[in-house]
């Protein structure tokens, strides 16, 4: 330090002078005064304010006065210099051309004595440039964090090597229903289904191996908790990154409710779809053997009479085989697309379904109350709204208990307008449905126990509901035994 | 020797005719018919607690149609195998269906307590063909 100190104004050898104009091309500095005014300044430094090159000799050092440079740091420096000591910062101004600069800066007392003597060496080197490349690298990184914190259909967790979370993005935030804070630092076991939880360690483990036993990068179909302690369908990716020997994992998840669920309908269609074929198949071929089995009867048969009473069964086997097959038609037209769709007339519609039922057992003894407000805006296909009529008309008149002095059988008949839509509803005091068999009803080909009708084939109400949900409406069972059965339907509005 | 015959069958003209051809087998039988498998099943389960089974029916064939609500063919096979009843031990049963479905018959084969599938509708032929078997 010494030797640097006396370098200036005592150095005449030669070779110190070689060192001095090395030094005064390669560097850029300034020599101040104890007040800060600048008494020397290489060509180097003038170079930089070339555009403001002025006077800059016998100014304030225009670096240490500027607003980047706060005023706790300007007492440190000329604090750390009085003493005799260096100081190092990086100095920000802003050129007259309006770029800043940034120089990295020592500051070196190379004359110490009486205050008005202190002379100061400040050495500069201009890191303007790597300055510049930071910033865009932090814009750059700011831009990436606002992007995946922003990204709302993907779920993104990270967490530590003992998996505690240290990061998620704001679709994370939604999926789960956390608050940020509330979830930095928590085990990722807290966001897993129960069926995966034995301990935490062990479970991060597990899942971090199940993962590598995939190939390919494939997701992994796993089950998430949120909040509220629902579970939910997620495809997963791990990926996992090592920074100054730590590890890091980061869990990058897609909700897939919407695409479970609709594997599940297209399943259960499947399988429906599967049960009607085998179902339709024999039903469509049990009439067909009941009538073989009857005619070989008659063929050898003798008496008239008695062939009389076949001929009858075999009749009555018959329509029962046209019923099915009726059936069968309008469980057909349900996925056909072909209905007419125009404003439904309720009204009309009751009324035919009624000419249709005439010839039904009890049908005169039963007194039907009908209550229609009749929506002049509702549209649909009037084919689908009539079967669904029909059916549970039918259904109501089937299952009617006989007219009797304490009893008079009948059947309601109510259609609600609404602001959304329509509610229909059917009500009977006939047999009731019992309990067990309540959400059995509407599958395909079920049949209730107490039906012992041979007419049914376990399709009217699987029409019924299969409507229903074509036209994304709701369909409601009460029932008592021996008592009553009601039927509550809601039809939206369509657009 | 006097043959009781068991049908189960939820249409009623099915049983008529499968009674019709009995009857026209002219031997010795005794007929009871069920339209619900789960009658039936409650029939045969009463039979163990019965000391004698002299005025009992026991059935020796059982024809059973295997599409029924409520309990349906197969069903009634699983019930019966667990009843275990040794008065039942030489009881034959023989599914009954209207279609030649190769995964019913292949269920019905596999069956244990299944002795044949019959294709609807019955006929004296058939019959005999089967009762020919009991005797043998």
């Amino acid at each position: 330090m010494r030797a640097f100190k006396n370098f200036w104004s005592e150095s005449t050898n030669s070779v110190e002078d070689g060192i001095k104009n090395v030094f005064k091309a390669n560097s850029i500095y300034t020599i101040m005064d104890s007040s800060g005014r600048i008494e020397y300044a290489n060509e180097n430094f003038c170079k930089i304010y070339r555009s403001s090159t002025g006077p800059i000799v016998g100014e304030p050092n225009h670096l240490l006065k500027t607003e980047f440079f706060s005023l706790e740091k300007h007492n440190d420096l000329w604090r750390t210099i009085m003493q005799g000591e260096k100081w190092e910062g990086v100095l920000k101004d802003v050129l007259s051309n309006g770029s800043p600069i940034w120089l990295d800066t020592k500051i070196l007392p190379i004359k110490v004595g009486a205050l008005p003597d202190c002379k100061f060496i400040c050495i500069h080197e201009d890191i303007t440039k790597i300055k510049l490349e930071c910033e865009v690298l932090k814009n750059d990184e700011s831009i990436y964090q606002l992007i995946y914190k922003s990204i709302k259909i993907g779920i993104v967790v990270v967490t530590d090597y003992k998996g505690s979370i240290i990061k998620w993005n704001k679709g994370a935030e939604n999926a789960f229903g956390y608050s940020e804070h509330e979830i930095m630092g928590k085990q990722h076991s807290v966001l897993m289904a129960k069926k995966y939880k034995k301990s935490n360690i062990s479970d991060f483990l597990e899942l971090t191996n199940r993962y590598r036993t995939i190939k390919n990068q494939e997701g992994l179909e796993f089950y998430c908790l949120n909040k509220e302690g629902s579970e939910f369908p997620v495809e997963l990716v791990v990926s996992k990154w090592t920074i100054n020997n730590e590890d890091y994992y980061a869990f990058k998840m897609l909700d897939i409710t919407k695409r479970i669920a609709f594997q599940n309908m297209l399943k259960r269609k499947t399988k429906e779809l599967e049960l009607f074929l085998y179902r339709s198949a024999h039903d469509l071929n049990a009439p067909f053997s009941s009538a073989q089995g009857l005619i070989n009867l008659i063929k050898e048969e003798q008496s008239i009479d008695k062939m009389q009473i076949l001929i009858n069964m075999l009749e009555k086997t018959i329509n029962n085989a046209k019923a099915l097959s009726n059936s069968l038609t309008s469980a057909s037209l349900i996925s056909s697309k072909v209905h007419e769709i125009t404003v439904v007339d309720f009204s009309q519609i009751v009324d035919n379904v009624l000419k249709i039922l005439k010839g039904y057992n009890n049908f005169e003894n039963l007194k039907f109350n009908i209550d229609i407000e009749n929506p002049n805006d509702f549209i649909s296909s009037p084919d689908l709204i009539f079967a669904i009529f029909q059916n549970l008309i039918k259904n109501g008149i089937k299952f009617s208990l006989p007219l009797t002095k304490n009893h008079q059988p009948w059947i309601d008949i109510k259609v609600k307008s609404l602001r959304d839509g329509i509610l229909i509803i059917i009500c009977d005091n006939g047999k009731g449905i019992n309990k067990k068999d309540l959400n059995k009803i509407f599958e395909l080909y079920y049949r209730a126990e107490a039906d012992q009708n041979p007419e049914s084939n376990g399709l009217g109400l699987y029409i019924v509901k299969s409507i229903v949900e074509s036209l994304k409406g709701e369909i409601r069972v009460e029932s008592k035994i021996q008592n009553s059965t009601c039927f509550t339907i809601h039809l939206p509005k369509t657009n | 020797m006097k043959i009781n015959f068991m049908l189960i069958d939820d249409s009623e003209i099915d049983l008529f005719v499968n009674q019709k051809n009995i009857e026209k087998l002219e031997i010795d039988s005794c007929i009871k018919s069920y339209t619900r498998a789960k009658m039936a099943v409650e029939y045969l389960g009463s039979l163990e607690d019965q000391l004698s089974l002299e005025p009992m029916f026991v059935p020796d064939i059982i024809l059973l149609d295997i599409n029924m609500p409520e309990m349906n063919g197969f069903e009634f096979l699983n019930k019966f195998s667990e009843l275990a009843n040794e008065k039942l031990e030489r009881t034959k049963i023989y599914m009954l269906s209207s279609t030649t479905n190769l995964s019913d018959m292949r269920d019905a084969d596999e069956h244990t307590t299944c002795n044949g599938f019959i294709n609807k509708p019955i006929t004296k032929v058939k019959l005999e063909k089967i009762v020919n078997e009991l005797m043998q």
